[in-house]
């Protein structure tokens, strides 16, 4: 053999070595990262609940707020009365439901730790009031964290990369900083699809059927948007024991079962007080005798196609998903939001690519690859926020789809990952996204959070 | 060592003169920003709401303002312009006390002589002009070379700044309307903390407004966050280097690597202030 060939098959097997079987960064260095990522994103999103205006840290936090000054007031659960005359007149939008109905286990627990400390100051107790908010926020991200890794074994940089992108996303971070109802559902969503990703590799044992009854019952007390994890949930049980009906009902009641042992007593309670378990009939009525209110869209007659144009529905959503909400508020610049759409665009054809690949094989497979989870989870969420949108409130914020960013995160870094190995100078370059990714951040925090606050005044 | 190890000698040659050449370009570009003048955020128009322009028709345009802190030294405003080939628009910006014109602080003259869809100008001026609490008035005359030529300001119809107005030929036209503007003042720290100061000053007033915790803890949490950036830039970096060279030099590519990312890092946290695609006015 000559020196040349001896040499070229030293290569190669370097090549094997470094490229297929040993992870270039550790499993430690990747939780190290990961755990200094969840200590940045906390530290941030303190930093942003401090700086905010009580009241006005981000979309609708008076009225969330309004809830938990109620109960602290009355010591109950608050009740909804109706709105008052107008309330809705000349504005763009009405309510789905009310605040007030809604499931929201998670304001209980703040409205208590509220009315414990008792302060007299409103500013201060919205500054409490915030701070559960960003505590929920390490936590979300460490579940998520568990949900990458069990979705990219062999990618030791992708969990790393998704946490990252949780972190440093202008309106993931906002989120956490003020005190809304997004939050506790992002957290309980992303612990039930961590929950479900468990059950559809391992199957329904019965500990992964506690885990997910118990995250389903949580995501039953919270906002609406979590909810899609229910037929997610349904899906994933019947594609692994479809064959066999019998484990089939045992892990569907269990599942169903605890969940409905933790989270029926809400939608009972508004069955009694509005004879409406879930409100949005209730709500709507409402909406309506206050008068004024928009007609949804298609009351009105249009059709989706006209329903789109009119109300920039895509683009608006799309911008808020990243950063901003209202008109122009918090929104980040025009360059980024191009560069941001290039990414998805090539997510969106990598995706398209491993489909391809994928085709004649998945439908074999036991368990169902993650990353179709994945896109049912949140394109499922997109198509029931455009449904809601164009038959009841016209929502043009891009949170709403929150409670699925882990599957998001997966599906970005999923496509994205399909065009090059991460491995050797794609790995580098990858690696160094890190600090320009918490750079920005940081910027978002200078250029466009600070001027809003001192604008505000 | 790994894949860089099995590369070509010419590669690797290739590879380390790139990123040779990009690090000098990172220090080059980190020394521009280095030299430029630091100004401290004071007041900006609102965010919310997207801005309207209003074209100057009586050729004289004017806005009051309250300086809310001392050494207010940077007004930055936005226009466009529509000049047919060959002619140009002329504008002179000029500080008064008040809407009166009795007391001239600064001035200067500008000659447009294209069109563009947003021109950012910066009009820089001395800091010891104007006291915390003065009122002023920046007034903005215009001529025009001909009738085809035309000048907008950015502006919002709603009182986004209750402490000034718009004014045309030198009086309040419509109550209620502000240019669009942010204001900034000198910083009171010479560098690099002047740097600190831009970051620092802002975030302590925004917590003072909001009812935050005393100034040592946002202060504590910005330190902090600043030393994990420089970790992550330091780390990523050094695992970067290994990924790439072999164990000889991925040392001598660490120290190439962190330049580069801090020239990144700066053009996303300063490249606003660059002096790319501005218009400078210095006033006198």
């Amino acid at each position: 053999m000559s020196n040349e060939s001896v040499g070229a098959l030293a290569s190669r097997a370097t090549f094997v070595r470094s490229h297929a079987v040993k992870p270039t960064i550790s499993a430690t260095t990747q939780q190290r990262l990961v755990i200094a990522l969840i200590l940045w994103a906390t530290l941030n999103a303190l930093l942003w609940s401090f700086v905010r205006i009580p009241g006005a840290g981000g979309p609708d936090e008076e009225s969330h707020y309004g809830v938990v000054r109620t109960m602290v007031q009355t010591g109950s659960l608050a009740e909804f009365d109706g709105y008052d005359p107008g309330a809705f007149a000349g504005l763009s939008v009405r309510a789905p439901v009310a605040h007030e109905i809604i499931p929201n286990a998670y304001a209980i627990l703040v409205a208590a730790v509220v009315g414990f400390v008792g302060l007299e100051d409103e500013h201060v107790n919205i500054h409490i009031a915030r701070l559960f908010s960003v505590a929920i926020y390490p936590m979300t991200l460490w579940i998520a964290f568990l949900v990458f890794r069990r979705i990219f074994m062999d990618m030791r940089l992708a969990p790393v990369l998704g946490v990252a992108m949780m972190t440093t996303v202008p309106m993931f971070t906002l989120i956490h900083s003020y005190y809304n109802n997004d939050a506790p559902a992002i957290a309980v969503s992303t612990l039930a699809i961590y929950a479900l990703i468990r059950a559809n590799q391992h199957g329904f044992t019965q500990r992964n059927c506690l885990l997910l009854g118990a995250s389903l019952g949580l995501v039953g007390l919270h906002k609406y948007t979590g909810f899609i994890v229910f037929p997610g949930a349904a899906v994933v049980l019947v594609w692994r024991h479809w064959r066999q009906p019998t484990q089939l009902i045992r892990a569907g009641v269990v599942v169903l079962g605890i969940a409905a042992a933790i989270s029926s007593w809400w939608y009972i309670r508004n069955w009694s007080l509005y004879g409406d378990p879930v409100g949005i009939a209730v709500t709507q009525a409402a909406v309506d005798v206050s008068g004024g209110a928009p007609v949804p869209p298609r009351t009105r007659g249009l059709n989706v196609v006209e329903f789109l144009q009119e109300s920039s529905w895509i683009g608006e959503n799309f911008a808020t998903t990243w950063a901003g909400y209202g008109l122009e508020k918090l929104k980040i610049p025009g360059a980024a939001y191009i560069v941001l759409s290039g990414l998805v665009v090539a997510a969106a054809l990598g995706l398209a690519v491993r489909a391809m690949r994928a085709r004649t094989t998945f439908l074999r497979s036991a368990a169902l690859p993650p990353l179709i989870i994945m896109a049912l989870l949140h394109l499922g969420l997109w198509m029931v926020s455009f449904w809601s949108s164009y038959t009841v409130d016209v929502a043009l914020n891009g949170r709403y789809v929150f409670p699925t960013y882990v599957p998001f995160a997966a599906l970005m870094l999923g496509g994205l990952s399909t065009f090059a190995a991460w491995h050797g100078r794609v790995e580098a370059a990858l690696l160094l996204c890190l600090p320009i990714m918490l750079a920005a951040s940081g910027s978002y925090f200078v250029h466009e959070l600070l001027p809003d606050v001192l604008a505000f005044t | 060592m790994n894949a860089g190890s099995s590369r070509r000698p010419g590669a690797k040659r290739l590879t380390y003169t790139a990123l040779v050449a990009a690090a000098a370009i990172a220090v080059a570009w980190i020394a521009v920003l280095a030299t430029r003048p630091v100004h401290i955020p004071v007041f900006q128009t609102t965010r919310e709401y997207e801005e309207n322009y209003t074209q100057v028709l009586s050729g004289i345009k004017g806005q009051t303002f309250v300086a809310a802190e001392n050494g207010v030294s940077r007004i930055d405003l936005w226009a466009k312009t529509v000049i047919p080939p060959g002619e140009s628009i002329g504008l002179t910006f000029a500080l008064y006390r008040s809407p009166n014109l009795d007391e001239k602080l600064a001035s200067n003259t500008i000659v447009f002589r294209e069109s563009r869809s947003q021109w950012n100008i910066r009009l820089l001026f001395d800091s010891d002009k104007i006291k915390r609490g003065d009122e002023f008035y920046l007034r903005l005359r215009s001529s025009l070379s001909s009738p085809y030529a035309h000048l907008f300001y950015a502006y919002f119809r709603s009182d986004f700044y209750p402490a000034g107005q718009l004014h045309d030929l030198d009086r309040v036209e419509f109550s209620g309307q502000d240019l669009k503007f942010h204001m900034y003042r000198d910083p009171a720290a010479p560098k690099p903390f002047a740097w600190i100061e831009a970051v620092l000053a802002p975030a302590l007033r925004a917590s003072a407004q909001s009812a935050g915790p005393p100034p040592w803890v946002i202060v504590s949490i910005l330190a902090t966050l600043f030393i994990m950036l420089v970790f992550f830039i330091v780390v990523t970096c050094a695992l970067s280097s290994r990924m790439l060279a072999s164990h000889a030099q991925h040392r001598v590519a660490t120290v190439l690597m962190i330049p580069i990312v801090i020239a990144v890092v700066l053009a996303i946290f300063a490249g606003s202030e660059a002096p790319i695609g501005k218009l400078d006015v210095w006033l006198s």
